[in-house]
C-alpha cells in the first residue's frame, strides 16, 4: 500500500496498481523502473483484448498515489532481447505518415463513408493513400466520391477487380451491420412492445 | 498542475529534426569549422561512442530495462496525459536521457479515450517533446512488444504464429524422438516414406472420427488401364517402351535432366556468392602484370576477374601494376603526382610520392613511386590503423626505411597495406608514422620525404642533391632513420623533440592534422622555404646547392632504393622499397605491393603493436628526449655556434634535414659527420643501406620496428647515427632561416634519404599527428598535397621527401627522429629557441611529429617542388621553399614557436588547399597560411584542406590549429599535426579534437592519395590521432619538452 520510499525499487515482474493524480487507476506488471526519473513502466493486457498485444504505460510516479503492490515478482525477469532499431524507426515513420495522410484527407473534407472505406481498404492493402478526395490504391486504382463500386477506376486488371471486390464487400458489410442494427432495434422495439 | 501541462507541449515543441532522438536531442554535432565547435563536436562525438561502447550513459539511458521497453514502443500510438489533464495522441518517437519524450504527429484529444474523430491536419503538431515534469502517464495501446525482436524461427515465434488469421498460442509439444540426437535414428533404414496413407486414415478415424472415402484406384478421376493380351495392346506397349528409351537416351534429355538435378555441382558451386576462377587466381598469383596484360588483351579475362573475389592485397598489386603499366614510365605517375601536388593539397600528396619515387628512380621510379604513392595512400590508411601501435617505435623504422627509398616505405606500407590492402609504400610510411605516434606525422613525414625527394629530387633536386643530397640525403635519411631507431636512444629523441617542438608546433597547429601530407608538404615547403630563405642568407646558397645535389643523390638513392626495395620486399626490409620505385617502377610496384601485402601485415601488426606499444616508442622517445636534451643542448650549442639562434633548435632539426638535403649539412661538420656516419652506417648496414640512403633509414626504421614489432626497419640502427643531421641543424641554427633551413635541410635529407622518412614516420607517427595538426594550421595546402601524395610520399618519397618537408614537420620529425637520435639534440635546441613550441613538439614527440610532418611536408614541398622540378627543377623548389620559408618565418614571427611550425604548416596548408595552383598557391599560401594561422586566414586555408580530405574535419583541424596559434605561439606546433589540431582543441579538448582531426587529416591525405586506402587510413589515423591528441594536449599544456615527450610518447604508442 505504502508508496515506495526513496530508494525503494519496484521489482521487475511484480504487479502494481496505482492511482494517478488525474484519478486514473492503473494496474499492470512492472517491466521497468527508473528511480532517478521516477518513471515506472507497466505492461498491461491490451485494452482491445487482443492477444499478443499489450498496453505499455509509462507512469511518472511523481503524480501517482496509492501505489499498491499486488504481488511481488515470482521469478527473475527474462533477459532483454535485442531490438531491431531500424525496424522500429521504420514503424515510427510509417505510422506518422499514415496518420498525417489520414489527417490530410480529413482536412480535405472527405466524407465519413470515404474514411471508413479507406480504413477498410487499408486493412487489406497497405498501399493506399489519399489524393485530395480520391483514394489511390496501389497507384493504380482511383476511387472517387461517393466511393461506390462504380467509382473504382483504373486499368482493367486484377488490381481493379480486386479493389472492387473489397469495396463491394465493404458496403455489403456496412449494409448488413445496419440491417442487423435495425433488426436489433426492431427486436428491441418488439420486445418492448411485447413487454409493454 | 493542470495549467502547466500545456507548457510541456508548447515548450516542448521542437522541430522534428531536433527531436530525432535522444542522441539527436542531446548531442547535435555542429560545425567542425570553429575550433571551439570542433572540440565540442569531438566531445559530443566522443560522448556518443561512449554511449554505445561503454556503459557511460546518462539518466534513463542507464536503465537498460526502461530503455528497452520504451524503445520497444517506438512507432506505436501513444496517449500522453499531462498534468493539466489533457491528452495528446501521437506516434512515440524517442526519448532523451532525461526521459523527455519525443512524439510525432501529435494531436490533442478532446474526448477521453475516444479514438474516433480522426484529427485534421491542422490539428496535428509534427513533433512535440514532453518533459517528464509534465508527464503523468504515457499509454501505448496495443503494442506488440515483440515487434522488433520477433524472429521467424524460434519456439516463441513458431508458437505465436497465427494460424489462418487466428492468434492462438500454439502449445508446443516436447519432441520425444529419443535421447540421442538422431544418432540412433537411421534415415536409411526407415523404408517407409513418411506415414502410410492407410495409417493416416486410421489415425483420423480414431482421433476425429473421420472416415476417408479414398479409393486407391482413383476411380473417380480416371479409368483403369485394361491390360489385354491383344496384339494391338502389345504393339502399343512396345511402342511406348521404345519411345521412352529413345527419349531417355537422347543427349538433350540427359542434359536437361542434369540441369534439373544439378549434377556435377557442389553445394558451394551452387550457392556460394563468391565466384572464383581457379585459373584467374593462379594467374594473379603468378604475375599481376600478366593479369593486367590479359585484361588489356581481352575483356573476358577482366570480366572474369571482376566476377571473382580478389583479395585486397592482390587488388592493390594489380592496381599498382596497372598504374605502372599505364604509366609505363615514371613520367605518368610523376605527372600525376606532380600535377596533383601543385594543383591541390589532396593532389599534392600523391605528387610528392611520385616525385619522390620519380626523382630518384628517374622516370620509371616516378611511375612506381606514383603507384606506390597511390598505394601508399591506401596503405597509409592502413598504416594509421597499424601505425598506432608500432608506428612510433618499430613502425617508424619500417616506414622510414620504406620512406627512405620508395622500397622501404613500401615495405612498411605493405604491412599497413596488407591490412588495408591499399597503398603500399607511402601508406606504410604514413601508416607507420601514424601507427607510431602520429599517423599523420608519419604520413607527413613520408610525404614530406616523398615531396622532398620527389619534388626536390625530381629534377632540380636530383642534380644538386646528387652530390650533397645524395650523401646528405643518405646521411640524413639515415640520420633520420638512425634517429628514429635511436629514438630509442637518447640523441635521436632529443632531436626529434626539438624539431617537433619548434616546427611541429607550428606545423601541427594548422595543416598537420587535416593534411598530414599537407603538413609534410608544408613542412617540406617550409623547410624548403626556410632552407631557401635561411639558406638565402647563409644556408640558402648551400641549400640550393645541396638540394640539387641532394636531389641528385636522392635520385640515386631512390634508384638504389628501388633495387633495395625489391630486396627489402623479399628481405622484409622495407627501406629498399622506395628505391625500387625509382629503379624499377613495375618491379617496385609489384614488390611494394607484394611487400606491402606481406610487409603490410607485419606492419599492420607492427602498427597494431606500435599502437599498443606506442608507449614503447614513447618511452624510447622519452628516453631519447632526455638524451636529446643533452644532445640538443650540444646541438644547440653547435647550432647556435654555427647557424643561429633559438630557431636553431627548431632549425636544427630542419637544418639537419636540410643539411642533408641542402648544403648546410655538408657545411656543418656535424651534418657532414652525420652524413658520413649515416652513410657509413648505411653501408655498414646490408645491401639496402648501400643501395640507398633509404636503406639506412630502413635500418633506422628497423630499430624502431624492433622496438615495436616492426623493427624491420632493419638498418634503423645505422640511421640513428645519422644523427649527424644534428650537426646540420647546427648550421641551420645560424639563424631562423637556419632553423627553417635546417628543417629544409632536414627535409632535404629526409627527402634524399627517403628512408629517413619512414623512420620519421614511425617515430613521428605520434609526433607526426601533433605535427600534422600544426601543419594543418599552417600548412593546410601542404597537407592536402601531403595527403594526396602523402601516402605515396610515405611510400617512397615520403620518407625522403618527408625530411625536406619536415622543415616545419622536420622539427617534429626530427624531433621524433631526433628523439631517437638527433631529434633530441635538435629538439633541445629547438626547445631553447622556441620555448613554447619546441616544448610542445618535444612533448608530443614533436620530433616524431615533425618527422612525420616533415615527411608530409616534404611531400607537400614535393608537390610544389614536383611540379617545379618537372618544369624547372631546383628553381621551383627555391620558390616553394621561399614561400614556405616566408610562412615559416611569419609564423615564427607571429608566434614565436608558431611561426616556424605554422609557417611551414601554413605554407603547406595553402598549397594543399590550392594544391592545384600549387606553385603560385604555395607562395600565396605561404602568406595566407600565416595569416590564417595567426588569424582567420588559416581557417580559410584549412577549410579548403579540410574539404579535400574531410571537409568538416579538416576545417575543424585548421580551426583548431588556428585556435591554437591564436591562443599560443605553441599552438602552431600543434597545428602541424592533425594531432596538433587535436591538441589545440586538446587544450580545449585535446584528445577528442586530435582524434577527429587526425582522422580528417588522414582522410584528407588518404583521399588525395587513394580513395580506398585513404579511407581506411583515416579511421586508423583517427584513433592514432586520438592518442596523439592526448599527447598534444599534454604537449600544449606541458610546454615542457621532456615531460610532454614522455606523455606524448605513450599516447603515440
Amino acid at each position: 500500500m505504502a508508496a515506495p520510499g526513496p530508494g525503494e525499487y519496484f521489482s521487475v515482474g511484480s504487479h502494481v496498481s496505482c492511482l494517478t493524480c488525474l484519478g486514473q487507476r492503473l494496474q499492470g506488471e512492472v517491466v521497468a523502473f527508473d528511480y532517478q526519473s521516477k518513471m515506472l513502466t507497466l505492461k498491461c493486457a491490451s485494452s482491445s483484448g487482443k492477444p499478443n498485444l499489450n498496453d505499455v504505460i509509462l507512469i511518472n510516479l511523481a503524480y501517482v498515489s496509492d501505489v499498491d503492490i499486488i504481488n511481488d515478482r515470482t521469478e527473475t525477469p527474462p533477459p532483454l532481447a535485442s531490438l531491431n532499431v531500424s525496424k522500429l524507426a521504420n514503424r515510427a515513420r510509417t505510422e506518422k505518415e499514415d496518420k498525417l495522410s489520414q489527417a490530410y484527407a480529413i482536412s480535405a473534407g472527405v466524407s465519413v463513408e470515404g474514411q471508413q472505406l479507406f480504413q477498410t481498404i487499408h486493412k487489406t492493402i497497405k498501399d493506399c493513400k489519399w489524393q485530395e478526395k480520391n483514394i489511390i490504391v496501389m497507384d493504380d486504382v482511383v476511387i472517387s466520391p461517393p466511393y461506390q463500386v462504380e467509382n473504382c477506376k483504373g486499368k482493367e486488371g486484377s488490381a481493379l477487380s480486386h479493389v472492387r471486390k473489397i469495396v463491394e464487400k465493404h458496403f455489403r458489410d456496412l449494409e448488413s451491420q445496419k440491417s442487423m442494427q435495425r433488426s436489433q432495434a426492431q427486436q428491441t422495439q418488439k420486445d418492448s412492445t411485447l413487454s409493454s | 498542475m493542470l495549467k502547466q501541462q500545456q507548457q510541456p507541449g508548447s515548450g516542448g515543441r521542437k522541430a522534428s529534426n531536433g527531436t530525432s532522438g535522444p542522441a539527436g536531442m542531446s548531442s547535435p554535432v555542429s560545425g567542425i569549422n570553429s575550433v571551439n565547435r570542433t572540440p565540442a563536436g569531438r566531445n559530443r562525438t566522443s560522448a556518443k561512442p561512449s554511449f554505445q561502447s561503454t556503459p557511460v550513459f546518462e539518466g534513463v539511458y542507464n536503465n537498460a530495462r526502461m530503455l528497452h521497453f520504451l524503445t520497444a514502443v517506438v512507432g506505436s500510438t501513444c496517449d500522453i496525459r499531462v498534468k493539466n489533464g489533457s491528452v495528446f495522441e501521437g506516434i512515440f518517437k524517442t526519448l532523451s536521457s532525461r526521459c523527455e519524450l519525443a512524439v510525432d504527429a501529435v494531436h490533442k484529444r478532446t474526448e477521453e479515450g475516444s479514438t474516433s474523430a480522426p484529427p485534421r491536419r491542422e490539428d496535428i503538431t509534427d513533433t512535440m517533446i514532453f518533459s517528464p515534469s509534465d508527464l503523468v502517464t504515457m499509454t501505448c495501446r496495443d503494442v506488440d512488444l515483440n515487434y522488433a525482436t520477433r524472429d521467424t524461427f524460434t519456439d516463441t515465434a513458431i508458437s505465436s504464429t497465427r494460424i489462418n488469421g487466428e492468434h492462438k498460442e500454439k502449445v508446443l509439444q516436447r519432441w520425444e524422438g529419443g535421447d540421442s540426437n538422431g544418432e540412433s535414428y537411421d534415415l536409411e533404414n526407415d523404408a517407409s516414406n513418411g506415414w502410410d496413407a492407410n495409417e493416416m486414415f486410421r489415425y483420423n478415424e480414431v482421433k476425429y472420427g473421420i472416415t476417408s472415402t479414398y479409393d486407391s484406384s482413383l476411380s473417380m478421376y480416371t479409368v483403369p488401364l485394361e491390360r489385354g493380351n491383344s496384339e494391338v495392346f502389345r504393339q502399343r506397349e512396345a511402342r511406348a517402351a521404345r519411345l521412352a528409351s529413345e527419349i531417355e537416351s537422347s543427349p538433350q534429355y540427359r542434359h536437361r535432366v542434369n540441369l534439373e538435378n544439378d549434377e556435377g555441382k557442389t553445394e558451394e558451386d551452387k550457392y556460394s556468392a563468391v565466384l572464383r576462377d581457379g585459373n584467374d587466381r593462379e594467374r594473379g598469383r603468378e604475375s599481376p602484370r600478366d593479369r593486367e596484360r590479359e585484361r588489356g588483351r581481352d575483356s573476358p579475362g577482366a570480366s572474369n576477374r571482376e566476377g571473382k573475389y580478389i583479395p585486397l592485397p592482390q587488388r592493390q598489386r594489380e592496381m599498382n601494376r596497372e598504374r605502372a603499366e599505364r604509366g609505363s614510365g615514371g613520367p605518368p605517375p610523376h605527372n600525376r603526382y606532380r600535377s596533383t601536388p601543385p594543383s591541390s593539397s589532396s593532389s599534392s600528396p600523391r605528387p610528392p610520392l611520385p616525385s619522390a619515387a620519380g626523382p630518384q628512380p628517374g622516370v620509371s621510379p616516378s611511375e612506381r613511386s606514383s603507384p606506390l604513392s597511390g598505394r601508399g595512400g591506401a596503405y597509409a590508411p592502413h598504416h594509421p590503423q597499424g601505425s598506432p601501435s608500432p608506428g612510433p617505435g618499430s613502425g617508424p623504422a619500417s616506414p622510414y626505411t620504406p620512406t627512405s627509398s620508395a622500397g622501404p616505405v613500401p615495405t612498411p606500407t605493405p604491412a599497413a597495406a596488407a591490412p588495408s590492402s591499399a597503398s603500399p609504400p607511402a601508406p606504410h610510411g604514413h601508416t607507420v608514422p601514424h601507427s607510431h605516434s602520429l599517423p599523420h606525422s608519419l604520413s607527413d613525414a613520408g610525404r614530406p620525404v616523398n615531396g622532398v625527394a620527389a619534388r626536390t629530387s625530381p629534377k632540380a633536386q636530383r642534380p644538386p642533391q646528387s652530390s650533397r643530397t645524395g650523401r646528405t640525403s643518405n646521411s640524413h635519411s639515415q640520420s633520420t632513420a638512425t634517429r628514429s631507431p635511436k629514438s630509442g636512444s637518447s640523441q635521436d629523441t632529443p632531436y626529434l623533440d626539438t624539431s617537433s617542438v619548434s616546427l611541429p608546433a607550428q606545423k601541427t597547429s594548422g595543416p598537420a592534422p587535416l593534411f598530414p601530407v599537407d603538413v609534410n608538404e608544408i613542412l617540406g615547403a617550409a623547410a624548403k622555404e626556410r632552407s631557401a630563405e635561411s639558406p638565402g642568407g647563409t644556408e640558402e646558397s648551400k641549400n640550393s646547392k645541396a638540394p640539387s645535389v641532394q636531389q641528385r643523390s636522392q635520385i640515386e638513392e631512390l634508384r638504389k632504393f628501388g633495387k633495395e626495395f625489391r630486396l627489402q620486399p623479399s628481405g622484409g626490409n622495407s627501406s629498399s622499397p622506395s628505391s625500387p620505385a625509382a629503379a624499377t617502377p613495375p618491379a617496385v610496384g609489384e614488390i611494394t605491393q607484394a611487400s606491402a601485402a606481406k610487409p603490410l601485415p607485419s606492419e599492420a601488426h607492427s602498427a597494431s603493436e606500435s599502437k599498443p606499444q606506442p608507449s614503447a616508442p614513447s618511452p624510447s622517445q622519452s628516453q631519447p628526449q632526455p638524451q636529446p636534451s643533452p644532445a640538443l643542448t650540444e646541438d644547440l650549442k653547435d647550432t647556435t655556434s654555427t647557424p643561429a639562434t633559438t630557431t636553431q633548435a627548431a632549425t636544427a632539426p630542419h637544418s639537419e634535414r636540410q643539411s642533408p638535403a641542402a648544403p648546410q649539412p655538408s657545411r656543418t661538420p656535424g651534418s657532414e659527420e652525420s652524413r658520413s656516419e649515416t652513410t657509413e652506417r648505411a653501408e655498414g648496414v646490408t645491401d639496402q643501406v648501400k643501395k640507398s640512403t633509404l636503406n639506412p633509414n630502413a635500418k633506422e626504421f628497423n630499430p624502431i620496428k624492433p622496438q615495436m614489432p616492426m623493427t624491420k626497419p632493419n638498418t634503423a640502427p645505422t640511421p640513428p647515427r645519422p644523427t649527424p643531421p644534428s650537426p646540420v641543424v647546427l648550421q641551420h641554427p645560424g639563424g631562423q632561416g637556419p632553423l627553417y633551413n635546417a628543417p629544409y635541410l632536414s627535409y632535404v635529407s629526409q627527402i634524399h634519404s627517403v628512408q629517413p622518412p619512414p623512420m620519421y614516420q614511425y617515430t613521428m607517427s605520434t609526433v607526426n599527428q601533433g605535427k600534422y595538426p600544426r601543419t594543418k594550421g599552417s600548412v593546410v595546402a601542404p597537407r592536402s598535397d601531403h595527403g594526396a601524395s602523402g601516402p605515396p610520399m610515405l611510400q617512397a618519397a615520403a620518407s625522403a621527401a618527408g625530411a625536406p618537408l619536415v622543415a616545419s614537420p622536420y622539427p617534429q620529425s626530427y624531433l621524433q627522429y631526433n628523439p631517437q637520435q638527433y631529434s633530441q639534440q635538435q629538439v633541445i635546441q629547438a626547445m631553447t629557441p622556441y620555448p613554447g613550441q619546441p616544448m610542445y613538439s618535444m612533448l608530443q614527440g614533436g620530433a616524431r611529429m615533425i618527422g612525420q610532418g616533415g615527411g608530409p611536408h616534404p611531400q607537400a614541398l614535393g608537390p610544389p617542388g614536383g611540379p617545379q622540378f618537372p618544369t624547372q627543377g631546383e628553381g621551383p623548389q627555391g620558390p616553394q621553399q621561399g614561400i614556405y620559408a616566408p610562412q615559416s618565418f611569419s609564423h615564427h614571427s607571429g608566434a614565436v614557436h608558431q611561426p616556424q611550425p605554422s609557417s611551414t604548416p601554413t605554407g603547406n596548408q595553402p598549397p594543399p588547399q590550392h594544391a592545384a595552383p600549387s606553385p603560385g598557391q604555395n607562395a600565396q599560401s605561404g602568406p595566407q597560411p600565416q595569416s590564417l594561422y595567426h588569424s582567420g586566414p588559416l581557417s580559410a586555408p584549412t577549410p579548403p584542406n579540410m574539404p579535400p580530405g574531410h571537409t568538416s574535419p579538416q576545417g575543424s583541424y585548421p580551426l583548431q590549429g588556428y585556435s591554437i596559434h591564436s591562443h599560443q605561439g605553441i599552438p602552431p606546433t600543434y597545428p602541424l599535426g592533425q594531432i596538433a589540431q587535436a591538441h589545440v582543441q586538446g587544450p580545449m579538448s585535446g584528445p577528442h579534437h586530435s582524434g577527429s582531426h587526425g582522422q580528417p587529416q588522414l582522410v584528407m591525405l588518404q583521399p588525395p592519395q587513394q580513395g580506398p586506402g585513404a579511407v581506411p587510413q583515416h579511421p586508423q589515423h583517427g584513433p592514432q590521432q586520438g592518442t596523439h591528441q592526448h599527447f598534444y594536449i599534454g604537449h600544449p599544456q606541458p610546454m615542457q619538452v621532456q615531460t610532454h615527450p614522455a606523455s606524448f610518447h605513450p599516447p603515440g604508442n
